[in-house]
């Protein structure tokens, strides 16, 4: 055994610790007093790394040139396997495997804007922070930390009250992020774009690419390793594997940060008043944890703001042709192409009824026997091709901003579905350049832990699985106040004094606690909040409160099934189609024994103008000048429903004549279009009654709306950016299974 | 970053091998001028050995027998199996209720996590160790300091050789008795005359014999000798990792004093 209790903590005893561990074929470590780490506070050992680029290759690779690394991805399959050890839980199902994850091609570079690709051809990162901004392994005593309970004892460090105690910590932390332009109500306020922006002061360290792909498989625990029927859970045939790429290009982890120290105590079994009773909580291994993956800043105000550029330049396009009853577009023909419906020449009332009579006119049926009334009826289907030529969609710039892409699908010679380097050696896959789930502008800050809220790592009391725990937050002003924020709202009857107390905050790509100031200047994030902020996508903040929100416009991007579409893509154009249904009439008295025809109709299809009464046999709608009239409704005829035909002896003119029957009218359904994806509605609402299709006026302009729906037919589905922001863990026990 | 963790530990593992002393500043600028050294080294960890010194890169026949050990035990959350602590100032051994322990000294078991089959040969091709300068303002100050680093270079053309590196499993264990949590396994006696006994327990799928999964009886229907966990070191996920880990750069390594400003 190795005790290291007493060795103060210099620059070489990290090194030395190891190196010791390395010596023995067993090694025990036991902890390192605080009294030895706190010798040297508040300062470490620095590190920066410059030109570095990273990727785990195969084994067979052996030694590159520069130039093939670079080129040849096939090769990208060294790997970390995580080897499931252990019995499946009694409560598992017999359906239940052990997952075997093999993650392969772990690489670190500088991104490139290429999400399907691995590594760039200029993949150095020049420098990962500066000399003034490294990477930090240090030692550092925070005062004034409240315990869990009300008490001192045991001593903890605790000066004078249990709020008042001291915590030694061993940290690693990433260079500090960096502020992005903040504007605030009170201009003093303000802060500076402190993001550098040349390679050499460390702008690669917010380009960063992050890249591996990972075969999982479901194995079968009852089966050897290596078995050929390993991966066959309960011989069901359904061997198969989860691959998967993940991509994020233009990450950045900086204002990351892991502390490592021990727990203050004051937990008390059966402490009463909303103190912590665990004490499981007193004087163990405390984490805590500011874990920031970054793309950059997705502000969407303002016309360089983060989200889609979509222009929408008006329809031009008034091609108009029409359809027939077999559906076929007949190009090329006239306008007014109608087809009659209804008794070609003469016809009394639809629906097969010999009368309908009507009070006053033939409009107003189920009066008293005053009229007879006849009617004519035809349609017209009008399709309008190629609507909207000129909208446009831009995805936004994506070289200050990251995106995070998660693919399966390979291409060109796909492998077998139990084919894995690790397995039997094939090469890496190559995946498919725009498929997958896509995460634009993914912001992730988390804060898992903090000093007064530490993450332990414990053993579970009856069994030997391992727990990890996110403290609670016990009831205690001075713990709490540190934690919560008071946020603007309703703050019941505290004082602006008292809401100043609450000094909890939320870690945003913007912002993370309080400003570090270098030389009077506010220069770095801070890393003291305590809440987390997860953000996909175009975002608004607000820095007088720190809240953000999703940017909610229609050109917000964020969470995209495909590629987004680079440069400027125009829609395909789209077909509308119109359908008309128009009438005539004619009415007869019961004292009048000729024909009276309408002359002349309102838009709703009423007659207004009836003309003089015509006597003899032959007499028909064309010759009597009758007006044709929008039939607005269904009232008398709905062209979706079949009509029954009917004979009618029309003895005082002297014509009898029979009406056939007739189905719906094929244009009339709303129905899909399959050739241009969307529903048409050829009936509801699309009537006219002049002889040209005078509407197309209507849609002169595209929406933005349109746009991204033509363009969702074809490539990709946007579905806008998300956000869930202030989230704080009040208690969190993952405790493991099985053992 | 794992790997990376992994790397630079076993390598700065070497330089304490190598007696090296910490360098101060005078000491890294009187070395000016001088081209450095490329380093080149082999560790190898539990593996065997071949005739001709390489390593097997699997794991070696001593550790397949003597598998107790081949372990790394880490003992982090000062806790004890009944809850027992002590406290950190103090340094007084105190009961899962608080109550202060008369003799001093906990009474349950020590707990251990235990890195079961720990093992990995890793080949540091090449190496580059320089000293070079750096610069950065000072705190609270517009004066430039000039700061010497110790520089590590790599090269990506000699990538570091990975094979088999990682452990078979990872566990809980605690002490019984006088006898060391990580120091549980087969019944025998160790070279200082302990007596351990087999480490033996549970029923159905967590039966284990000598600390090893044992489903030769008494396991469920369908699982027996040749299942994947039988013969297993007792615990939960394993890692192993094999490959060439292509490595580009330089990384300075340098004191943060008072005079930094992020110290």
């Amino acid at each position: 055994m190795t005790t290291l209790s007493k060795v103060s903590f210099q620059k070489t005893v990290l090194a030395s610790l190891i190196g010791l561990f390395l010596n023995q074929s067993v090694f025990a470590l036991e902890e390192i007093s605080d009294e030895s780490l706190s010798e040297t506070t508040g300062e470490g050992i620095a590190f920066l790394p410059e030109n570095f680029a990273m990727v785990f290759r195969g084994e067979n690779a052996g030694n590159e040139t520069v130039a093939n690394i670079v080129a040849d991805r096939t090769k990208d399959t060294g790997y970390i396997r995580y080897i499931p050890v252990g019995p499946l839980s009694s409560s598992a199902p017999v359906t239940a495997g052990k997952a075997d994850l093999f993650l392969y091609g772990l690489s670190i570079s500088k991104g490139d804007g290429n999400l399907n690709n691995r590594l760039g051809s200029d993949p150095t990162i020049r420098s990962w922070g500066t000399a003034d901004n490294p990477w930090l392994f240090k030692v550092q005593t925070d005062s004034n930390i409240p315990n869990f309970g009300n008490t001192v004892t045991p001593a903890n460090n605790c000066t004078t009250t249990p709020d008042n105690c001291k915590v030694t910590y061993l940290a690693l932390e990433a260079p500090r992020h960096e502020f992005y332009a903040l504007s605030y109500t009170d201009t003093t306020k303000n802060v500076g774009n402190t993001i550098p922006v040349s390679s050499a002061a460390g702008a690669d360290a917010y380009n960063l690419k992050l890249a591996f792909w990972a075969d999982a498989f479901v194995r079968d625990p009852k089966k050897a390793e290596g078995a050929s029927d390993q991966f066959d859970l309960i011989s069901s045939g359904r061997a198969n594997r989860l691959r998967l790429q993940a991509v994020w290009d233009g990450l950045s982890i900086n204002g990351s940060q892991i502390q490592m120290f021990q727990t203050l105590g004051g937990a008390v079994a059966g402490a009463g008043g909303g103190y912590i009773k665990d004490t499981s909580y007193n004087n163990t291994l405390g984490l805590a944890g500011v874990l920031r993956f970054n793309s950059g800043d997705t502000r969407a105000d303002g016309t360089s703001g983060f989200k889609a550029n979509i222009t929408t330049n008006g329809g031009t396009a008034a091609t108009s042709s029409y359809v027939d009853d077999a559906g076929n577009v007949i190009t090329g023909s006239a306008d007014n192409t109608w087809i009659n419906r209804y008794s070609p020449s003469a016809t009394t009332v639809p629906g097969g009824t010999t009368t309908a009579q009507g009070s006053t006119n033939c409009n107003t049926p189920g009066g008293s026997a005053a009229f007879v009334c006849s009617y004519q009826i035809r349609s017209r289907t009008t399709r309008v091709s190629n609507a909207y030529a000129n909208g446009t969609w831009t995805t936004p710039s994506l070289v200050n901003n990251g995106v995070l892409r998660f693919s399966t699908r390979e291409t060109g010679a796909v492998q077998g579905k139990l084919d894995s380097p690790a397995v039997n050696g094939v090469t890496a896959p190559t995946f498919d350049a725009n498929e997958g789930l896509y995460a634009y502008g993914a912001n992730i800050n988390l804060v898992l832990g903090t000093l007064y809220q530490p993450l332990m790592v414990n053993k579970d009391a009856t069994s030997n699985n391992l727990v990890l725990e996110v403290a609670a937050i016990p009831n205690k002003p001075d713990l709490y106040k540190k934690i919560y924020t008071a946020y603007a709202g309703n703050t019941g009857s505290l004082t602006t004094a008292q809401i100043a107390e609450y000094q909890g905050s939320t870690c945003s790509v913007y912002a993370c606690g309080t400003p570090i100031v270098v030389n009077g200047v506010k220069t770095y994030q801070g890393v003291n909040a305590t809440h987390s902020s997860i953000s996909i996508g175009s975002t608004q903040y607000d820095p007088n409160t720190g809240l953000m929100t999703a940017y909610k416009g229609a050109d917000a991007v964020g969470v995209s099934f495909g590629a987004l579409p680079t440069g400027t893509v125009s829609p395909t154009g789209q077909n509308y189609y119109y359908y008309e249904l128009q009438n005539r009439e004619r009415r007869r008295g019961s004292s009048n024994t000729n024909w009276q025809y309408c002359t002349a109709g309102n838009s709703t299809g009423a007659c207004t103008t009836w003309g003089v009464n015509n006597t003899g046999g032959g007499l028909n709608f064309n010759s009597r000048s009758a007006a044709w009239k929008t039939s607005a409704g269904t009232s008398l005829y709905n062209p979706t429903v079949p009509q029954n035909g009917y004979s009618y002896n029309d003895t005082t003119n002297g014509t009898p004549f029979t009406v056939p029957s007739a189905g719906s009218l094929p244009q009339a359904n709303s129905s899909w279009d399959a050739v241009n994806k969307q529903w048409v509605s050829r009936w509801d609402g699309t009537t006219w009654s002049s002889s040209s299709p005078a509407a197309l006026g209507n849609f002169a302009n595209a929406t933005i709306g349109d746009v991204q729906q033509a363009l969702s037919n074809t490539q990709f589905t946007n579905l806008g950016s998300a956000v869930i922001d202030g989230m704080l863990i009040q208690h969190m026990k993952i405790t493991t299974k099985g053992l | 970053m794992k790997i990376f963790l992994s790397a630079s530990t076993l390598l700065t593992a070497t330089l304490s091998f190598a007696g090296l002393q910490p360098l101060d500043n005078e000491a890294l600028q009187q070395a000016q001028g001088q081209g450095g050294a490329d380093l080149s080294l082999v560790l190898s960890l539990n593996h065997g050995i071949n005739v001709d010194g390489t390593s097997t890169n699997t794991i070696s026949n001593f550790c397949q027998i003597n598998y107790e050990q081949c372990r790394l035990a880490l003992s982090l959350n000062n806790r004890y199996s009944n809850g027992d602590y002590i406290d950190r100032v103090t340094g007084k051994a105190y009961t899962q209720n608080g109550v202060e322990i008369v003799s001093g000294k906990p009474t349950g078991d020590k707990l251990w996590l235990v890195f079961k089959g720990m093992q990995g040969t890793i080949n540091l091709q090449k190496v580059g160790l320089d000293g070079a300068d750096l610069t950065y303002t000072q705190k609270n100050s517009s004066s430039v300091i000039v700061k010497p680093a110790i520089q590590l270079s790599y090269d990506p053309t000699l990538p570091i050789l990975i094979r088999n590196y990682g452990f078979a499993s990872l566990a809980i264990e605690q002490d019984s008795g006088n006898i060391p949590g990580y120091w549980l396994g087969s019944a025998r006696t160790d070279s200082s005359g302990l007596a351990i006994p087999a480490y033996n327990g549970g029923s159905g799928l967590k039966k284990f014999t000598n600390g090893k999964y044992d489903y030769s009886s008494g396991a469920p229907s369908g699982y027996g000798t040749s299942s994947f966990d039988h013969g297993r070191e007792i615990g939960f996920t394993g890692l192993n990792m094999n490959g060439n880990l292509a490595l580009a750069g330089t990384v300075k390594i340098f004191g943060c004093d008072g005079s930094h400003p992020r110290c």
